[in-house]
């Protein structure tokens, strides 16, 4: 499916180290690296151990954040409240706000996976009219 | 047969219009001349506004023609009236909006523009084009570049690397006696109701001639317009005889030159890749010096307003626009200014550059302006259902969707009071700070000992900034050597994670720094029977003492642990995934369910904080309060080598102090948030949190108390009535059970 009904709060884990730390961690199979920052990663989805050459690391569980999946026929529905262009090249990390909501997004050439913070996700559903919903 | 034909509503008068009418055409196709001053049917002037589905200052020349189209025009001399209705008719939906991303927007789609285009495109750019005349109205330019635009669908940004202003050139209008008669048109004004069929009966112009239009050519220079509402006669004068001649007419054309319609060329001015092309960048055929005549019909100036402000002193072109208003209308000065810069250059003044241009360069209505713009979002915690399953009313609170109550507030004051609640404060600020500074890192951000905590301790502190005022308080919770969890204020949060960050980079210190404020819940457990409660999920073996932590599982949860305060009765926080929320709330309640637990909300949370003078930073604090001022110089060591605010403390400290936070009591109820405080009749303060305590059985309150010949007075009277000073906390002073 292609239009999402809502979003759903994700499980991943997050990593603050050291840049040179972050470097190292390797992707797991079926997952993804977001590298939020240099010093910050997103790893989806969560990982049981992960090792990272940083013994002042925080490596947390992360409930922040709702994601749901957009297919390619969605997004010009989604770059037409964006106010900054999606990138073109696939796979794509990028981050920025939707209809005023802050995001991250997985590009791929598929689709789009949206995270939002989980304590907004209610507002980027409506601002989407996800399920019908509307502000 | 005859086949009726479409019609629009004008005036109560029934319209027929042909394809491609704009209101205006169809208007003046019916021989209707409703609007006083020179047409430009272009979009410049003010002259052809209407109101149209309860919207006005839209303009006719711009607006087609549509069959049981309503169209009213706007009385002469005022404004028109306001919607009957502040809300929106029903079933009106919101104004479309979409986001636009190309490489090269051309705004204009005149000769200039469309070559402008047409070479971008062969650059192998993605090219957007607005036009007016089509229905796609570009109404400011902004930096980016990003051009806002109207479109039948609704309103645009279009975001893009270049910005081609083509938007071509303004007519020069008439400013003479009589130029507010109606029957008046430009030159190309006149062409286009021609080319489009109109009759305009006997016609006279003046200066260069319409094409296409027949005509009779008025001689010598233009002296002005006579008529009874509409023209009759346009009278000229001979240059070189100074004989005046009238010409009658139907309608008189005028032909004085252009100047570039440029206010979108001098929005985008020095905007990186934006540029003017054709006559949106040319020059100006100023016109004569105006002798008489209305010369801004907006704000209904006139010569004489021109030359009376002038001799007052007002001669800069922007003092004049100030103090007359001209230029200020609804045409943005597309017909005055010409002639006010002619006005001013003939007095000797060096002429300054046009005015700055400002978005938006026509009318809007509000949903226009507001289309695409979104209300700042209130974040919900994940317990935002269960409150509401609970019968919560929920209120915003720092940024926050929090319940005020869920509707009994006895119920949950003395659930907290005389047995256990569960209060949701997920909304806290939750930062981890890591590395091998996080020790002195912290010792510089606190204005208390960091480095005696120890694994398991917490200590409650004071966020100062440089100049030693408090913008945020909460805990530093000591995980491991290196290691500490800090909370915040909910509505300091995001402001305080960012304080951190920027420290650590200014300072250059080591340290990892995540906010886990969205991250976690947090669930705080209070009341005398708070850890029977957890004991029942699990928590028995061992619960941290007072401002201690610790990390085990509740109901299966893991959770952080936190034994402080701010009820004043024995309370745990519970910090854990917000993934766990939902079920930790929920075996809280059911396992509690024989104990009394019910939840409580603000209104009883600032109840019960009250009592025991917690302060709430930003509510009983101002923006220059100082620790001693709040009462609070026992949360900050001078002796520290250094901190954050350090050399404001100590040079204030120096200082007599001339305000201070204190508790105040009285009987009956409480005077209001705000209540004047009064010594001796003068004015001494104010309240800032107020409440009446069910168990102590009168009034607190804390206040701003402000100091007289060098003391705090303690005859106070609040609205009339005596308020006691009295030291806080109010309830529990000594702490007993609290650390029971």
């Amino acid at each position: 499916m292609s239009v999402p009904e809502r979003f759903e709060r994700l499980e991943a884990t997050r990593i603050v180290a050291d840049p040179g730390a972050l470097d190292g961690i390797e992707s797991p199979d079926d997952g993804r690296l977001m590298r939020l920052a240099p010093d910050d990663l997103l790893v989806l989805p969560a990982l049981a151990r992960v090792d990272v050459a940083d013994r002042y690391a925080i490596i947390e569980p992360e409930a922040g954040f709702s994601a749901a999946w957009f297919g390619r026929s969605q997004l010009a529905r989604l770059q037409a409240v964006s106010a900054w262009e999606f990138p073109r090249h696939r796979p794509a990390v990028a981050q920025g706000h939707l209809a005023g909501i802050p995001v991250k997004m997985l590009f791929d050439e598929g689709g789009v996976r949206v995270l939002v913070p989980a304590v907004l996700a209610h507002h980027l559903e409506e601002r989407l009219g996800l399920g019908d919903r509307r502000e | 047969m005859t086949r009726p034909g479409k019609v629009i509503d004008f005036d109560g008068t029934q319209v027929p219009f042909e394809a491609g009418d704009t209101v205006l055409t169809a208007v003046f196709r019916a021989g209707l001349r409703p609007w006083g001053g020179c047409l430009c049917a272009d979009g410049d002037c003010p002259y052809c506004l209407v109101t149209l589905g309860g919207v006005s200052y839209v303009r006719a020349c711009r607006t087609s023609a549509v069959e049981g189209m309503k169209v009213a025009s706007h009385p002469s001399g005022g404004y028109p009236p306001l919607p009957s209705s502040t809300r929106a008719p029903t079933g009106e939906s919101a104004v479309g909006f979409e986001m636009v991303h190309c490489d090269t927007v051309v705004i204009g789609q005149g000769r200039s523009g469309r070559e402008a285009a047409a070479e971008a495109e062969e650059r192998g750019r993605r090219v957007v084009t607005l036009d007016a005349r089509a229905g796609t109205e570009a109404v400011g330019v902004y930096p980016g570049p990003e051009v806002v635009a109207r479109t039948p669908e609704g309103m645009a940004r279009i975001f893009s690397e270049e910005v081609v202003v083509a938007t071509g050139s303004v007519e020069v209008q008439p400013v003479c006696p009589g130029n507010q008669l109606a029957g008046i048109l430009t030159r190309r004004a006149a062409e286009g109701l021609a080319a489009s069929g109109v009759d305009l009966g006997r016609v006279v112009s003046v200066g260069r001639p319409p094409e296409g239009v027949g005509h009779e050519p008025a001689q010598g220079r233009l002296v002005g317009f006579e008529g009874e509402g509409v023209v009759r006669r346009v009278v000229t004068r001979d240059e070189e005889t100074g004989a005046e001649r009238a010409y009658p007419c139907d309608t008189a054309v005028v032909g004085l030159g252009s100047g570039p319609r440029d206010t979108l060329a001098r929005m985008a001015h020095g905007l990186p890749g934006a540029r003017a092309v054709g006559s949106a960048a040319g020059h100006l055929d100023r016109p004569p010096v105006p002798e008489a005549g209305v010369v801004c019909p907006c704000s209904e100036v006139t010569v004489d307003d021109l030359r009376s402000v002038w001799d007052r002193g007002f001669h800069e072109l922007e003092l004049i626009k100030r103090s007359t208003l001209a230029g200020t209308g609804a045409c943005q000065g597309a017909v005055c200014m010409p002639h006010v810069r002619s006005f001013v250059a003939a007095g000797g003044q060096e002429l300054p550059p046009s005015f700055t241009a400002r978005p938006v360069v026509t009318q809007i209505t509000m949903g226009e302006a507001a289309a695409g713009w979104y209300h700042h979002p209130d974040r919900r915690t994940a317990l935002h259902d269960e409150h509401l399953a609970l019968g919560a009313r929920m209120e915003r609170s720092g940024g926050w969707l929090r319940p005020w109550t869920y509707g009994d507030a006895d119920r949950e004051y003395w659930a907290v009071r005389s047995g256990v609640s569960i209060c949701d404060v997920s909304t806290l600020g939750k930062i981890l700070v890591s590395g091998p500074d996080a020790d002195a890192f912290l010792e510089r951000i606190y204005p208390t000992c960091i480095s005696p905590l120890r694994p398991g301790r917490a200590k409650y502190v004071l966020v100062l900034d440089e100049r030693g005022y408090v913008f945020d308080d909460g805990l530093v919770c000591r995980e491991g050597a290196n290691r500490f969890l800090l909370t915040s204020t909910s509505a300091g949060a995001g402001h305080f994670e960012m304080w951190l960050s920027d420290w650590a980079e200014a300072w250059k210190v080591d340290v990892r720094i995540l906010d886990r404020t969205a991250s976690w819940g947090a669930i705080n457990v209070t009341g005398p029977r708070s850890g029977e409660l957890l004991s029942r999920l699990g928590a028995a073996d061992w619960l941290p003492p007072f401002m201690g932590h610790t990390e085990m599982e509740v109901a299966g949860v893991a959770c952080r642990v936190m034994r402080l305060s701010f009820t004043g009765e024995i309370s745990y926080e519970l910090h854990h995934q917000a993934s766990e929320s939902r079920h930790l709330w929920h075996a809280l309640m059911e396992s509690g369910a024989d104990l009394g637990v019910w939840p409580h909300g603000l209104e009883v949370l600032e109840e019960l904080r009250l009592e025991k003078g917690h302060i709430l930073v930003g509510v009983d604090s101002l923006p220059d309060s100082t620790p001693r001022r709040l009462g609070h110089g026992w949360a900050v060591r001078m002796d520290k080598a250094d901190f954050l605010g350090k050399p404001a403390v100590a040079r204030t400290s120096r200082m007599e102090l001339d305000r201070l936070l204190v508790g105040l009591e009285m009987d009956g109820g409480p005077p209001p948030q705000g209540a004047i405080l009064r010594v001796k009749g003068d004015y001494a303060g104010f309240v800032t949190s107020t409440t009446w305590s069910r168990v102590l059985g009168r009034s607190v309150m804390l206040a701003w108390l402000y100091a007289r010949d060098g003391a705090f007075a303690g005859d106070i009277l609040i609205d009339g009535r005596p308020a006691r000073k009295v030291a806080v906390p109010f309830y529990d002073p000594e702490g007993s059970r609290v650390r029971a």
